[in-house]
């Protein structure tokens, strides 16, 4: 069988602090591969059987191919980076025209294709709906559990109000939401492994996919505006070293 | 191949209408007729099957009756148990409600789901589409604005219409960053985050008009279990008015102390991420980007250092008071006050003196 | 200005690491070198101790007062200024700056608003590509640099870039009369062993100890004496006897990217095997730390608990000891895990059979599971009492040349095994300094414990090693000074504080009682 994991590289959201202005500090940031497609990643490793094939891809610029490397030094079997400068000031619409592209004329055979819930970095969560459908195929989002079933697969979904078990047929979407993870290590070896396997560059041309229907020109939402928002409070200090008085001025406070 | 294929774009810049060039100017076909807001109506079961609007359908309703007075349509998937909430619907401000009449549609079936009401929206030709971003709408809206080409912005914190285009507002990066957002054609569609927007009065002698619309297609999920999930009211973090929060820089033993200082005060306990990755809380319990978003009157924030991702979930509270033991812990830039000490400690005092 | 507040008895001022509690009057807060020459001046008028605190990280009560008055940096926190000279960069900083808090201020190149000590500084080190740090990491990143100085911390990094004092350019100290010295290294040298120092109120003599003092190996205990000794070694690793440090520069090492390992062994005996076949094979390491089987057992047993203890993957079974190092990050890496490989299959090893990172993030996770040992100990003993236990391990901290590390290795195991204790072993293999923690549940174990310390520290001795490999002596480890030095050394130490502190009133009780 073969898993497609579609990932990405984000800023490491959880070191992102905010200045006295309000403004994002972006500066020294490591990127880092999205944890909800690392999440999504481990899953798909985790129902890999001998035979298999796990490949990961991702649509950005050319040092994504770190978080590729990334993969497949945890245990992904080979990888794809969709780069070029077209690809650039995609929305939603265009990153999921130029994935499902790529999904019809490189792994046709896919027989899942799992993504993150959410990208960390403020994306929305649409990607998988939007790819399954570009590709005619049924998906599944929300997915907290996926098992093997027989020659199938079983996921449990969470609509919040709702828990509910679904058969997969072969070829559906999926994206994981989160679950509980301490990060996988590669061993040494895998690591040696992993270095001499190739990644695949892989640009608009190579994809067959034409000017308007990537990148701006393949967006189907613009943004209009953008600021910096940032309830500064009033921001008292109170110094709590005898927790009997803290409780107390807590107390009156309420 | 398609579409995706084309390299030169001479149909079209702005729409994939797919016309011979020239077409447009001599038909003055770049006019779009799209007129009016279709809103998907999403409708929650309980164990015994009894369906109720969803409380974020209700709201956009609300705030698209406020907005102009252009015709609002509806779309609802169910069956004869649905009749009992026309009148509901109607009061609220749909004028023309379509009904996906099928009882394989009582449960939530995406594509099926996605089908039906793009072609409802060919029939109509809404200037809008819109969604609760709720779990279900947001798997369901990207679907429909993919099936429609168009483009869909998700989880919008603000809606505002100037004619016939929608600009749509979403917070990014944890709040902090406030964009505004518009379609580049039509259909424009939107998922609307819950309690966005407030719950409007029903007019009680409205009336409307129910088309069913049968569904064709067979894009059935194939389903083995379903378990309804209730979150009990004293539990729900949205809705209370006072939140005591826990989160890393609290010991496990100050928990039961929390849930005697929020019973006391008539709130709830929240807490942080890494709270529930410990296990020591479930995810309904968790405020922040990937939990939930609160609006309490207090907010009582006891060992949370206030990362971005935790602030965003918190903006619309209308205080905010943490306790932590460091200074510059980053959750004092949103605090009214933030108190410097032993977090356990203060939480085990105000628990006696309340 | 200089704050001043009572201290209550259960203040956190009067006690650190070592759980000591101590007793206390007032708390003196300095937020520059005049109040702390005014608080120096004034506790000299009085005659009344004055004990410095930076974070109370230290484990042997060297902040603790007893009597007095307590002294905390935290207010001088800054770095102040950004220099370089022939060796490379370094920063000029305030004591109560913590390592954590230097080694971020260094990541986010907040130059622009420091001072420059050398022309145009600032602004260079800003456009510089490189990246730097600074390089010695005590095990409690939370400690501030003041107490570091003073101390002369070490950390795992110790390995390869040796402990604090050979990363201190400079100080400048307030002495016991409220004068002050300023010495960058190089500047002032003793004459043999009769040191005169230009103190802003003249030329001070002190005569510093005839006791050959060890640096072959890891050592903190007692102060530095040699020939020639360079001025600013004196305060270094002086527990704060002989002065208040309230500036220093520090140099800047360059960081370069890494690669953590951690290789598992099926028993101990093969990890020690093959950590001294790694230290002689060439390859550049930052550290090179152990665990033992215990070690790994006790992380297995509070995982169990919570699995997200350590935040790193389950400990595969055929992990019997783990050792833990970095390799750097860049062409040469592949290379050294051919030459490793052969070593690592002849102790019953496998490339196979370990972990990896290269990430910050990553390489911080193995960090946090190294440090995790100690905390996994704590969890031991308290589900064994059902409680949070207090005082519940000793740890051991002699170090011993390398070529004597294995029969220090059977020294503990056969001294420890008599007295019939609990013990894991983990930490600073490649200095010849490993963690012997001593695991207790009672007080008849602590009494045990404290014997076994004895002899084991005569042992470390006799091998040419230090009983105080890094913890420094404090107000505990006293008898350690007399057990290398002799009544006659410490009479001569003796000596050296009261040349310039006459009124010992500077952290009496460290090092040597009056």
């Amino acid at each position: 069988m073969r898993f497609v994991v579609a990932v990405k590289q984000v800023p490491d959201t959880t070191l992102i602090r905010v200045d006295e202005h309000g403004s994002l500090i972006r500066q020294g940031i490591p990127a880092i591969l999205d944890p909800y497609a690392e999440h999504a990643l481990e899953a798909v490793l985790g129902l890999k059987k001998p035979g298999d094939t796990v490949t990961v891809v991702t649509m950005g610029p050319p040092q994504a191919e770190a978080v590729l490397r990334r993969c497949l030094e945890i245990g992904a079997d080979e990888a794809y980076l969709l780069a070029d400068a077209a690809f650039a000031g995609a929305d939603v619409h265009a990153t999921a025209k130029t994935l499902s592209v790529f999904v019809k004329r490189v792994v046709p055979d896919a027989t899942l294709i799992i993504c993150g819930k959410q990208a960390a970095d403020g994306d929305t969560g649409e990607v998988p709906a939007e790819l399954a459908q570009m590709l005619g195929i049924s998906q599944f989002c929300y997915v907290t559990q996926l098992k093997r079933n027989g020659d199938g697969f079983l996921v449990t979904q969470d609509y919040g109000d709702e828990q509910r078990d679904c058969r997969v047929p072969a070829g559906s979407v999926l994206s994981v939401a989160e679950g509980d993870l301490n990060r996988r290590l590669p061993s040494i070896k895998r690591y040696l492994e992993a270095t001499a396997l190739p990644i695949t560059v892989l640009n608009r041309v190579q994809l067959m996919l034409g000017a308007y229907s990537v990148g701006l020109k393949g967006s189907r939402t613009k943004i209009v505006e953008s600021h910096a928002v940032r309830t500064v409070r009033t921001g008292k200090i109170f110094d709590g070293t005898d927790p009997v008085k803290a409780a107390a001025h807590l107390k009156e406070m309420l | 191949m398609g579409c995706e294929s084309c390299a030169s774009g001479t149909c079209s810049l702005e729409k994939k209408d797919g016309l011979p060039p020239g077409m447009l100017e001599q038909y003055r076909l770049s006019q779009s007729r799209a007129d009016g807001t279709l809103i998907w109506l999403e409708v929650q079961r309980d164990a015994a099957g009894t369906p109720r609007l969803a409380e974020v359908s209700r709201e956009i309703l609300g705030h698209v009756k406020a907005m102009d007075d252009s015709r609002v349509y509806g779309v609802v998937f169910g069956h004869n148990e649905l009749k009992p909430l026309y009148g509901e619907i109607f009061s609220l401000g749909v004028e023309t409600l379509y009904e996906v009449h099928d009882r394989r549609l009582i449960p939530f079936q995406p594509e099926a789901y996605a089908e039906s009401i793009a072609q409802i929206a060919v029939r109509v030709e809404p200037a809008a589409i819109l969604l609760g971003a709720t779990p279900r709408g947001r798997e369901l809206g990207p679907r429909v604005a993919a099936l429609l080409d168009t483009g869909l912005t998700a989880d919008c914190t603000g809606l505002a219409v100037e004619g016939r285009i929608l600009r749509m507002t979403r917070p990014a990066f944890g709040g902090n960053l406030l964009a505004t957002i518009e379609c580049t054609g039509f259909p424009q569609m939107a998922t609307i985050r819950p309690g966005t927007f407030p719950l409007p009065a029903p007019q009680p002698d409205a009336e409307g008009t129910v088309i069913y619309w049968q569904y064709c297609g067979n894009s059935f999920k194939d389903i083995v279990a379903s378990r309804p999930v209730t979150v009990g009211a004293d539990q729900d973090i949205t809705k209370a008015k006072v939140l005591v929060a826990l989160g890393a820089g609290v010991k496990r033993s100050s928990i039961p102390i929390a849930e005697s200082v929020a019973r006391k005060l008539g709130g709830t306990v929240a807490c942080s991420r890494k709270l529930v990755e410990l296990g020591w809380f479930p995810a309904s319990r968790q405020v922040g980007q990937s939990g939930k978003n609160v609006a309490p009157d207090i907010y009582l924030a006891f060992g949370i250092s206030g990362s971005v991702q935790h602030l965003a979930g918190i903006t619309a509270a209308k205080r905010i008071i943490a306790v932590n033991r460091d200074p510059g812990a980053q959750i004092g830039e949103v605090t009214d006050e933030l108190i410097v000490g032993d977090a356990d400690a203060i939480l085990a005092e105000l628990d006696k003196t309340l | 200005m200089l704050h001043i507040r009572e201290l209550e008895p259960d203040s956190p001022y009067l006690i650190d690491e070592s759980k000591i509690r101590g007793h206390g009057v007032r708390l003196l807060v300095p937020d520059t070198e005049a109040d702390v020459i005014a608080a120096v001046r004034d506790a000299a008028d009085h005659g009344i101790p004055l004990t410095v605190s930076g974070m109370r990280t230290g484990v042997c009560a060297g902040c603790v007062p007893e009597g007095g008055d307590v002294l905390t940096t935290e207010k001088m926190t800054a770095v102040t200024g950004v220099g370089r000279d022939g060796r490379g960069w370094f920063l000029r900083i305030q004591p109560g700056i913590t390592v954590r808090q230097l080694n971020d201020f260094i990541r986010k190149k907040g130059y622009a608003q420091v001072v420059d000590v050398t022309p145009n500084a600032a602004a260079a080190l800003t456009a510089e590509m490189k990246t730097y740090f600074y390089p010695v990491d005590p095990t409690e990143l939370n400690s501030s640099l003041g107490g570091n100085i003073a101390t002369n911390a070490s950390g795992p990094r110790t390995f390869k870039y040796g402990p604090t004092r050979d990363w201190v350019r400079r100080v400048r100290v307030v002495l016991s009369d409220g004068s002050t010295v300023d010495l960058t290294r190089g500047q002032v040298r003793a004459q043999n062993r009769t040191l005169n120092l230009p103190t802003s109120a003249g030329l001070r003599t002190v005569h510093l100890p005839t006791y050959t003092y060890n640096r072959q190996v890891k050592n903190t205990t007692g102060m530095l004496t040699e020939d020639g000794m360079d001025a600013v070694d004196l305060f270094i690793g002086s527990e704060g006897i002989f002065g208040v440090i309230t500036e220093a520069d520090v140099y800047l090492a360059e960081a370069h990217p890494l690669m953590s390992n951690i290789l598992f062994f099926p028993g101990d005996r093969d990890a020690y095997a093959f950590a001294a076949e790694f230290r002689r094979c060439g390859i550049s390491s930052e550290f090179l730390e152990f665990f033992d089987s215990g070690s790994l057992n006790l992380i297995r047993a509070s995982r169990l608990d919570n699995p997200r203890f350590t935040e790193m993957p389950d400990l595969p079974d055929y992990a019997g000891s783990a050792l833990f190092f970095d390799l750097p990050y860049g062409p040469h890496l592949t290379d050294d895990y051919a030459q490793l490989a052969p070593l690592i299959a002849a102790h019953s090893g496998s490339l196979d059979r370990s972990w990896c990172g290269h990430e910050l993030r990553d390489r911080e996770r193995f960090f946090a599971f190294r440090h995790a040992v100690p905390q996994s100990i704590f969890d031991y003993v308290a589900r064994l009492k059902g409680a949070s236990p207090g005082i519940h391990k000793m740890g051991t901290d002699m170090s011993v040349p390398l070529d004597r590390l294995d029969e220090m290795m059977d020294d503990y195991d056969e001294v420890l095994k008599r007295y019939g204790l609990e013990y894991v072993i983990f930490g600073h293999i490649g200095n010849g300094h490993p963690h012997v923690e001593i695991i207790l549940k009672d007080l008849d174990e602590l009494n045990r414990a404290k014997q076994a310390y004895t002899e084991l520290a005569q042992r470390a001795i006799a091998l040419g090693g230090s009983p105080s490999a890094e913890h420094g002596i404090g107000k505990l480890k006293t008898d350690y000074v007399r057990l290398m030095y002799g009544d006659a050394g410490v009479a001569e130490i003796r000596r050296a504080k009261s040349e310039l502190d006459p009124q010992w009133i500077l952290s009496p009780g460290n090092m040597v009682t009056r």
